[in-house]
């Protein structure tokens, strides 16, 4: 099993701050290594056969026995070795990084551009627990938190909502303003038991109108079975 | 008509104009803390308005949703009744969505929150809290709890010097930056809303107004403060510089962790006993965290710390500054030598108004106490010091130990504040060295034991110096004991200052006029004023032996 790198100065303490004192404690060693200390001059080859890298985004670079909060060069080699953010999966996080939902671009799966610190730190030991008992690197976990997929579908929503937002209730829906990306993210997560596939409903719209109140209401329930059981059991009529 | 605000973004301008609302947009607030939404909610909602509208589906975040809500019910003292309105929270999605929000969704269970869906919106119908009702309507509903990574020694930090600034400060929190972020915070704003009476304050009761409350700093220009807390910097150096006004320089600060006084650096060691302090400020707590489970007062760092500084100079004044109420903790330090000692309020006990102020006048009750009995350290050292120039001496070894003895139980019944017992007790010191000293042969006349000289007799001119007398020139057995002690000065040790004699002859006339009665009631041996004058006496005197 490739493992995953931690990369952190930790100077401000902030692993203990936010509950993730087992790194220093070695807990997960055998799926994690943790580096507090690189200079530009050491040796980085371990990225390329990483599982993953975590990394403090201003890293502080490590030389003649103390911390350079001026020289982040070390950073900036490991962003830019082959396959970084790309086939290895990269994190960055940081305490200037405000943000507690990750960065997380659709377009590139394998990165997350921005993430605050606490938010890291607090989400750290669900990933790792995930990737040891699952084999696989789960970056959302990260990026939005263990109930990454609950967090997901209701973004598509609030994005679906907003297309029809100032139409009355009682009007039918007006499938060409319907935000379609979000839309099919949310059908998807809906199966298998929504029994229908995004075009299917779509189309059944179109054919046969419903009320935004209706659709409405067939979203919400799809949204508050996520927060009770994680996942959908709602079937498309 | 109704004034109708409407929280949301841009997307919400065509809602506000259906509901005839106005728009103020909400920034996105990422921040953890939410100081933001306090900013937010304070600086926008402070204009008289009636309703509030909360848009959430077209606010970033949904937890900053239901902040703003819960943000404004708690900040009375910031936004008046607006605090009261009704809020409207809308949302095209259900409720489910909100509930698993932790402490925020609280405010959807509150009474005069509306849930409403964006398409069907009644404003009619909806009416504010009652001011009387605000504890069983909303505060009732509502658990804050602090957040985890703030333990319970900063909370109590934070929010007690946040007391006492308010009391110094009009009942305002003052311009420092991390007393004001703590205020901000949801947890504090919770527990303040707490300590008074809604209902009065919004009626303006001055009784129910923190406002009124104002306390004066103290004066002690001149006097040197020190601050021994590890927390210093959360608000209690700042706070305790403008309870206590120093001149520039003479409040000094010992702000890091420390389990034991031997853990101090040994310049900070040297700072604490030869720093001539007239106050020390000493926190219970000095080492974080790792003694958030401790019990037992003795293991306490800054119980230690306290009694190394009592066994090194027990006259130094120390007020301790506890977030522990527990009886046992305070009878503990006061046993131990502690001079006083401050309760720093903690959020999580509800400390009302009047306990407030009650604490606070007893700290600067304390206080100036601690700065009139200052001298308490000075004496300590002048016996110490006799104590400790009197072991290189190779006078009487029973003589020296009573003299000392005399003069440590004169310290413990001045300490005690037996000021006329302290005075006659150090004026045994006296006698004892004039017997040591002094002898009288078969004809009743006193000479000088080493050299066999007669001891001469003295008196008092009208230019107040100690002259010998011509009138015979004989001692007699009734020889004063000032004349007795001005022979060994002028005579024995060949000293030349003409006033000591006179200070001699005032100083014993007053402990005489005590033991006949007829003491006046502003004789210095009533206060301080006569011991510290005697003492610098016989320092003199014993400086000669």
């Amino acid at each position: 099993m490739k493992r995953i790198y931690l990369i952190d100065d930790n100077i401000d303490g902030n692993q203990q701050k936010y509950g993730s004192s087992f790194v220093e404690e070695g807990k997960y060693a055998d799926v994690m290594n943790y580096i507090s200390r690189l200079s530009a001059t050491d040796d980085l080859g371990f990225v390329n056969d990483a599982a993953c890298i975590l990394m403090h985004k201003t890293l502080d670079d490590f030389y003649d026995g103390v911390f350079h909060d001026d020289s982040h060069k070390v950073a900036g080699l490991i962003r830019q070795s082959d396959g970084v953010g790309d086939t290895i999966p990269l994190v960055l996080f940081s305490d200037g990084d405000t943000a507690d939902m990750g960065e997380y671009r659709q377009e590139n799966p394998n990165m997350i551009y921005s993430l605050s610190k606490r938010a890291f730190y607090s989400r750290l030991e669900n990933f790792i627990m995930h990737y040891k008992t699952k084999g696989q690197i789960e970056l959302k976990i990260l990026a939005y938190g263990r109930d990454y997929e609950k967090v997901i579908i209701e973004k598509a929503a609030t994005a679906v909502f907003a297309s029809l937002q100032n139409i009355g209730n009682d009007e039918l829906v007006p499938v060409a303003k319907i935000h379609g990306q979000d839309m099919r993210q949310i059908i998807e997560m809906a199966q298998p038991k929504i029994g229908k596939s995004y075009e299917d409903i779509i189309n059944g719209l179109q054919l046969s109108p419903i009320t935004i109140g209706e659709f409405k209401n067939r979203i919400n329930i799809i949204i508050d079975n996520y927060q009770d059981y994680g996942k959908n059991y709602y079937t498309w009529k | 008509m109704a004034r109708t605000i409407i929280l949301g973004n841009r997307n919400s301008k065509e809602l506000a104009t259906k509901i005839a609302a106005e728009l103020i947009e909400v920034p996105d607030i990422y921040e953890n803390d939410f100081g933001e939404v306090n900013d937010f909610v304070v600086e926008k909602l402070e204009e008289s308005f009636d309703i509030l509208v909360i848009d959430a589906d077209n606010i970033r975040r949904a937890d900053v949703a239901l902040a703003l809500g819960l943000f404004l019910r708690l900040s009375v003292t910031d936004v008046g009744a607006n605090a009261l309105v009704p809020i409207v929270f809308i949302s095209d999605f259900t409720m489910k969505k909100y509930l698993h929000i932790k402490t925020y969704s609280q405010l959807l269970l509150t009474r005069n929150l509306f849930f409403q869906s964006r398409s069907n919106i009644i404003l009619d119908a909806v009416l504010p809290l009652e001011a009387e009702r605000y504890y069983e309507d909303f505060l009732d509903f509502v658990c804050v709890q602090p957040g985890p990574e703030v333990g319970r020694h900063s909370l109590a930090n934070q929010w007690g010097a946040g007391v006492l600034d308010r009391l110094l400060n009009n009942g305002v929190s003052s311009d420092n930056e991390v007393l004001k972020t703590a205020a901000k915070s949801l947890f504090f704003k919770y527990s303040f809303v707490q300590t008074f009476n809604v209902a009065d304050f919004l009626k303006g009761k001055p009784e129910a107004r923190f406002a009124i409350t104002n306390r004066p700093a103290i004066q002690a220009k001149g006097r040197r403060i020190l601050l021994i807390d590890d927390e210093a910097d959360k608000g209690w150096e700042y706070v305790l510089k403008r309870l206590v006004i120093t001149n520039e320089g003479d409040f000094d600060v010992i702000g890091h962790r420390v389990k034991n006084y031997e853990a101090f650096t040994k310049e900070e060691k040297e700072k604490i006993e030869k720093g001539n302090y007239d106050l020390i400020f000493l926190d219970l707590r000095m080492n974080g965290v790792e003694e958030e489970n401790i019990y037992k007062p003795e293991d306490f760092s800054g119980m230690k710390i306290l009694k190394q500084i009592k066994k090194n100079s027990p006259g130094t004044q120390i007020i301790m500054f506890t977030a522990s109420n527990k009886a046992w903790n305070l009878k503990a330090l006061l046993d131990a030598g502690a001079n006083g000692y401050y309760i720093k309020e903690s959020p999580e006990y509800k400390f009302s108004l009047g306990f407030s102020l009650a604490n606070y006048d007893a700290l600067r009750d304390n206080v100036k106490d601690c700065l009139r009995r200052s001298y308490l350290r000075n004496v300590d050292f002048r016996i110490k010091s006799i104590k400790k120039d009197f072991n290189k001496t190779f006078v009487n070894r029973n003589f020296k130990a009573s003299v000392i003895n005399q003069l440590e139980s004169s310290y413990v019944l001045l300490e005690a504040r037996h000021f006329e017992f302290a005075y006659i007790s150090l004026y045994q010191a006296v006698e004892l060295i004039n017997d040591e000293y002094l002898d009288m042969d078969e004809n009743g006349t006193w000479f000088i034991k080493d050299s066999g000289e007669d001891a001469k007799s003295w008196t008092i001119n009208i230019h107040k110096e100690c002259i010998e007398t011509k009138v015979n020139g004989e001692t007699s057995s009734k020889y004063p004991e000032w004349q007795k002690m001005a022979s060994l000065y002028y005579q024995l040790w060949g000293q030349t200052n003409k006033t000591v004699g006179y200070q001699l002859q005032m100083l014993i006339n007053e402990r005489n006029k005590f033991m006949h009665n007829e003491s006046n009631r502003n004789s210095p041996i009533h206060s301080e004023t006569g011991y510290l004058d005697l003492l610098e006496v016989i320092v003199t005197i014993c400086s000669f032996i």
